[in-house]
């Protein structure tokens, strides 16, 4: 069990990271993210009796690691680190071999029984096959699994990963951590993993701890610590969080902050009403197609919501979870009336958002084109008691056009100007 | 190779003692012919009675009038031979070393700056005429004792809060040893008629001593390179494992701070004793280790004593064909014209750069 008590890392005198608790069990798999500068390396660097901490201590099983000796500690605990530069052209057999060192005397030569636990590592690495190639031959990823295997022939008791996808292609990036997870249950390894992936952290990982701004920011298991929240105060940029439906853990969608299309380069003004989701994708297709557009109303913390600000769109917002007020809704109204058309997706009513339809309703009665997107069909999302889609049939019949889905709605707005 | 039958330790050993078996043999047998050649061709026969001779005084029997030619064997011959050895042993060993911690195919011997240091030394001694004790030896205990001195220096410069750096060393080395050679130069515009003397000894040459004491002067240097190359050694593993970088051999337990001064420490120590007998031979330390790698791949437990083993029979050869041509011919001259092209080549025919 390897434990970090407050301690504060950090060169010349100036900390990184400070009061940083964190500590990984026997057959515990643990994530350690943060922003680059976080001080992860470092982190990993005081972990690994490399660089004394500022302040508190590492203990491995209840012993400072700084009081024992190099060797007694190399026994118990491999590092595989980011950068891997080999000076001479060992081949891979004598590098995966050196991991033994820790476990001979001064003069002591490799025995068979050094050969074979060396052996077992490259093959559970996939890297037996260079075993006599000279180290410096391998590609980046290739070399990657070879320093994993001399990790691993170190009879690591704690094994310490620091970045150890970093020049990996996707499938050997699932390979390395498939094949960590799988070491760290069968032979008990405490493991911790410095991931710059969040998805990869959070799939994987059964306790993640969040660095940055110099502190932990959060610890705990990957739901509570994957958030919209923490993603903003760690890195300061939108994300959007989600349970994937296949993992059940978190997955994070960056929300980039370019815009997504130049200045509109028609003129015609599209409202789009929506939310829960329903115009993520249209807002942006309809923004490439050159058109202006505006949302409304939608409650902040939507999915529509974000992606509106992270587009920069005109929009109408209301307070989250709140039913549209008087307010809002006139305002939203205006911001039909200044549009040529409105669109209406295939958003849920209730009776806290019904009034959004009832702004395409007085859109069309000002003469708009109105658009409504019927995916999923309205009977099937309509928490009214019958309200919504009734406004839906008088907006019909008024003459606005219902889409089956959204990319009939696109085609026909496709020849306005 | 490795063969899945045998472990690699017991390959390795293997492997030691044949290279070490191997070389030795070329070594003794390019001694022999060292012996032999020269102004004065001493044939087998001499040498093998004469070697009767001089057991059977160990066995208590009175010793025989020598003929000239065992005399010139025994106290010319010989300790040359021998010496070019140790000092081929010394410079490649110390070089082979400082290339395994520095991590830089061009680190040599000198690089220490001891070289720098011992130059002044014998230089001192040479000018200002305080060497002369001894028979001569006076000036390489001189040499040795300023090359000792010039380690310390860079030593202590290079340490920063306890530790030193790759690069703070070489920087400390080349500062120092620039210094010293500024020093030798102006003892040598003072040098007058010793100038030429100063010159030779400085080119490098394995005659500059030979007079009764010779012996002396060998003996101690074996010791000196022979303890020195012993402690070089046993750091072959830890050298092995420095390659990986510095904090990965860490973490794999080797104290770092003692490996960089230990290897220093001795390359400085055997470089010093090779420098103070035969001035500055040059290409030896930079040139050989490239060659034994190239032969015996970068393990360096294999790859010193084999360094050391072909390092001993150039210089030896070397010193032979110098000899061949001039008997005061400047061995040191021969290797820089040796050297330089065969080290141009193994840059041309280097694998791709990394």
């Amino acid at each position: 069990m390897l434990e970090a008590l407050a301690v504060t890392v950090g060169y010349d005198g100036e900390p990184v990271a400070r009061e940083v608790s964190l500590s990984v069990a026997r057959g515990q798999f643990v994530g350690l993210v943060g922003p680059n500068g976080s001080g992860k390396s470092t982190l990993v660097r005081t972990l690994s009796r490399v660089l004394p901490p500022m302040h508190g201590q590492v203990l491995l099983d209840g012993a400072d690691i700084y009081r024992m000796r190099a060797r007694a500690s190399a026994r118990r605990l491999a590092v595989v680190s980011q950068d891997n530069p080999v000076f001479f052209d060992f081949p891979v057999r004598d590098v995966v071999m050196m991991g033994r060192a820790p476990h001979l005397s001064r003069f002591g030569m490799e025995g068979p029984r050094d050969y074979a636990i060396a052996q077992e590592a490259m093959e559970v690495t996939h890297t037996a096959a260079f075993a006599d190639r000279p180290i410096t031959a391998l590609s980046g990823g290739e070399r990657q699994r070879c320093i994993i295997a001399r990790a691993l022939a170190q009879e690591p008791e704690v094994l310490l990963l620091d970045e150890p996808t970093a020049h990996l292609d996707i499938n050997h990036q699932i390979e390395v951590l498939d094949l960590a997870r799988k070491l760290t249950a069968e032979r008990s390894l405490a493991t911790l993993v410095v991931l710059h992936d969040l998805n990869l952290a959070s799939q994987y990982c059964d306790h993640l701890t969040l660095v940055g701004q110099g502190r932990v920011l959060a610890s705990g298991p990957p739901r509570e610590v994957v958030t919209e929240e923490h993603i903003r105060s760690a890195y300061g940029t939108q994300a959007s969080v989600r349970l994937h439906p296949k993992t059940g853990r978190p997955y994070v969608t960056l929300l980039s902050r370019l815009p997504v299309a130049g200045p509109a380069t028609r003129k015609t003004k599209i409202h789009l009403i929506c939310g829960a989701g329903t115009g993520v994708r249209l807002m942006r297709r309809l923004r490439q197609a050159g058109f202006a557009v505006s949302v409304g109303a939608v409650n902040v913390s939507d999915s529509d919501q974000i992606e509106a600000e992270a587009l920069d769109l005109p929009r109408v917002e209301e307070a989250p979870f709140s039913p549209i007020t008087d307010e809002t809704h006139q305002r939203n109204l205006e911001m039909a009336r200044g549009a040529e058309a409105v669109i209406v997706t295939g958003i849920p009513f209730g009776r806290g958002n019904l009034r959004n339809l009832e702004v395409a309703v007085r859109a069309r009665g000002v003469g708009r084109r109105v658009l409504l997107i019927d995916d999923p069909p309205m009977a099937g999302r309509d928490f009214t008691e019958g309200e919504a889609s009734a406004l839906q049939r008088q907006i019909v019949n008024a003459g606005a056009e219902l889409c089956r889905d959204e990319a009939e709605a696109l085609a026909r707005v496709e020849q306005l100007p | 190779m490795n063969s899945p039958a045998q472990g690699p330790g017991r390959s390795l050993v293997a492997r030691l003692a044949g290279l070490v078996a191997g070389l030795g043999a070329l070594l003794v047998v390019t001694m022999f012919l060292a012996a032999n050649i020269g102004a004065v061709a001493i044939p087998l026969a001499v040498i093998v009675e004469s070697a009767r001779n001089h057991a059977g005084t160990l066995l208590g029997r009175p010793l025989s009038t020598e003929p000239m030619l065992a005399y010139i064997f025994w106290h010319e011959r010989l300790p040359r031979v021998v010496l070019g050895a140790l000092v081929g042993t010394a410079l490649t060993v110390a070089g082979g070393s400082l290339q395994g911690l520095l991590m830089n195919p061009l680190a040599d011997p000198y690089l220490v700056g001891v070289s720098a240091g011992a130059a002044l030394g014998a230089s001192a001694a040479m000018v200002l005429h305080f060497g002369d004790f001894a028979g001569g030896a006076g000036k390489c205990l001189v040499a040795f004792g300023t090359g000792v001195v010039t380690m310390a220096l860079v030593l202590w410069l290079a340490r920063a809060q306890r530790r030193i750096s790759r690069d703070s060393f070489i920087l400390a080395g080349v500062v120092v040893g620039s210094f010293m050679w500024a020093l030798v130069t102006l003892l040598m515009t003072f040098a007058g008629r010793d100038l030429q003397t100063v010159v030779f000894w400085l080119m490098g040459n394995l005659s500059g001593q030979m007079t009764e004491v010779t012996w002396l002067v060998v003996g101690i240097s074996a010791v000196l390179v022979g303890g020195g190359c012993a402690m070089l050694y046993s750091y072959g593993r830890d050298l092995n494992l420095l390659s990986l970088g510095e904090e990965q051999a860490r973490q794999l337990g080797v104290e770092t701070e003692g490996l960089k001064t230990g290897v220093v420490l001795f390359s400085a120590l055997v470089t010093a004793a090779a420098v103070s007998v035969s001035g500055i031979i040059g290409f030896v330390g930079l040139v050989i280790p490239h060659i034994a790698r190239k032969l015996v791949g970068p393990d360096h437990r294999v790859l010193l004593p084999t360094a050391g083993l072909l390092g001993a029979s150039f210089l030896v050869g070397a010193d032979t064909l110098a000899r061949v041509i001039n008997e005061i011919f400047p061995v040191g001259v021969l290797t820089a014209l040796l050297g330089a092209p065969f080290f141009f080549y193994l840059l041309k025919t280097r694998p791709r750069a990394t």
